[in-house]
């Protein structure tokens, strides 16, 4: 992307998508953080969003059986001698054109929401990242999405409360909630429910969008047919000390300090601080050096194809992290 | 007043919508999600249905309401009557979430048994 606009730096995604959108720029933004993201854009309206956050069209389709796997792969392989893979879908009989246009920009403002709960890093414009198979034809305006994650942010944060935690907790049905009167979706969420499947990872074992399942457990939630579990990582640190079964009672943690590992030699000190121990073998090996995992976007690397176009690049972390897609 | 369909010119999704302006009365329809209130496409007059949240929203508390009352099945419609015009809501069962078909009639124009008939016989056929 050569946009002189672009290169000097809107402030963040929605300004920037807002300049594309008025440049009829066609290609793909790019989203590093966590969870990271790509929003591609034709003639600067927003056609796809794919992120880890949220389910794509294809798992949307398949995870809620409304295609079966075997007519999935025939119509892929169908689809590079017959054409796009949509007018395949539709023509295989296996999806109505209009059901498949409406989950498609279903999934355009449910990656979107995703990518809004999540941190970013920054982001690269690139019009060489070709769009996906299936997409929202002709597109979503910015403007619109933006507004439109704003509002489910604020739906959610009023119904349950702050929305990072509520993205991590864990999701347990209550006690004994009366599944026989319940609408199927939440009878569905209640035994997808396991205590151990987040928001996310409910929608995608449903083959439903992220917002409308979190929609659906903050409702369920008033309900009292669920039960929060704390986010993952969140509360004390369990007790793992031995147990006195006489009294019931934790022993006191050690006084001397565990010992720690000491890189390059496969063996742990026996105190921290001391000389690493001699492991048989080890002598001469060469420490493995860290590795940098940040999060900084990734710069066009090495592999690039020289005929790739350059790429712009940002960094965001001046910027808020929570809600970066939102105005 | 619904807004604008989100997705712009959604084609298919209209086209499957228009054949509902058939209908005797029926001055406006709209395609939304049950669940989130998206408005997927809509022709005509809809200025008199509200917004595609609050319609999700009342079909969610209908839904919810009844069967916190012991009431089986899912919820088929939903009516309500101004003194000009009936709103009718269809919902429509699908794999993954359901969708709502909302339709605004003119009750000069015509009854609301008839059309309660008609926007439904359209209902089972706008996704076809």
């Amino acid at each position: 992307m050569n946009s002189p606009a672009v290169a000097h730096g809107p402030r963040n995604v929605p300004a920037l998508l807002m300049t594309l959108h008025r440049e009829r720029f066609t290609g793909a933004v790019v989203v590093s953080g966590t969870p990271g993201g790509t929003l591609h854009l034709r003639d600067g309206l927003v056609v796809a969003v794919r992120t880890p956050a949220s389910p794509a069209p294809d798992v949307l389709l398949l995870r809620s059986r409304r295609i079966a796997e075997p007519d999935w792969i025939a119509a892929g392989e169908a689809s590079r001698t017959d054409g796009p893979l949509a007018d395949t879908l539709v023509a295989l009989g296996l999806v109505r054109a209009p059901e498949l246009s409406a989950l498609c920009l279903a999934t355009v403002f449910d990656g979107a929401f995703a990518m809004s709960l999540g941190t970013s890093a920054g982001w690269q414009v690139d019009d060489s990242v070709p769009a996906p198979d299936l997409i929202a034809e002709p597109g979503v305006e910015p403007r619109r999405l933006t507004d439109e994650t704003a509002r489910r942010m604020l739906v959610l944060s009023q119904l349950w409360g702050p929305l990072v935690d509520f993205a991590a907790t864990r999701i347990n049905p209550a006690a004994q909630p009366a599944v026989g009167t319940l609408p199927v979706r939440y009878r569905d969420i209640l035994l997808g429910a396991n205590g151990r499947r987040a928001p996310r990872d409910l929608a995608f074992a449903l083959g439903r969008g992220l917002y409308p399942v979190m929609l659906d457990l903050a409702r369920m939630s008033a309900r009292r047919l669920v039960q929060r579990d704390a986010p993952a990582g969140a509360g004390p640190t369990p007790i793992v000390a031995p147990r006195d079964f006489t009294t019931g009672a934790s022993a006191p943690p050690p006084q001397a300090p565990l010992p720690r590992r000491n890189p390059g030699t496969h063996a742990p000190d026996s105190v921290p601080g001391a000389p690493p121990a001699e492991v048989p073998g080890s002598a001469g090996r060469i420490p493995t050096p860290p590795v940098d995992i940040g999060a900084r976007p990734a710069a066009p690397s090495g592999d690039t194809p020289p005929s790739a176009p350059p790429c712009v690049e940002h960094d965001l972390r001046d910027h808020p992290a929570q809600g970066e897609i939102t105005p | 007043m619904l807004s604008q369909s989100e997705g712009g010119q959604s084609h298919p999704l209209e086209a499957s919508l228009s054949g509902v302006l058939d209908y005797p009365g029926v001055i406006g329809a709209a395609l939304i999600d049950a669940v989130t209130g998206l408005v997927y496409a809509e022709v005509g007059d809809c200025r008199a249905l509200g917004n595609g949240t609050e319609l999700a929203d009342l079909t969610n508390l209908v839904t919810d309401r009844l069967t916190e009352a012991g009431a089986a099945g899912e919820v088929e419609s939903v009516v309500v009557n101004s003194r000009r015009y009936h709103q009718i809501t269809q919902v429509l069962p699908r794999r993954g979430d359901d969708f709502l078909l909302a339709t605004v009639v003119d009750r000069a124009e015509t009854n609301l048994a008839l059309a309660i008939r008609a926007t439904a016989e359209h209902a089972r056929n706008v996704l076809a």
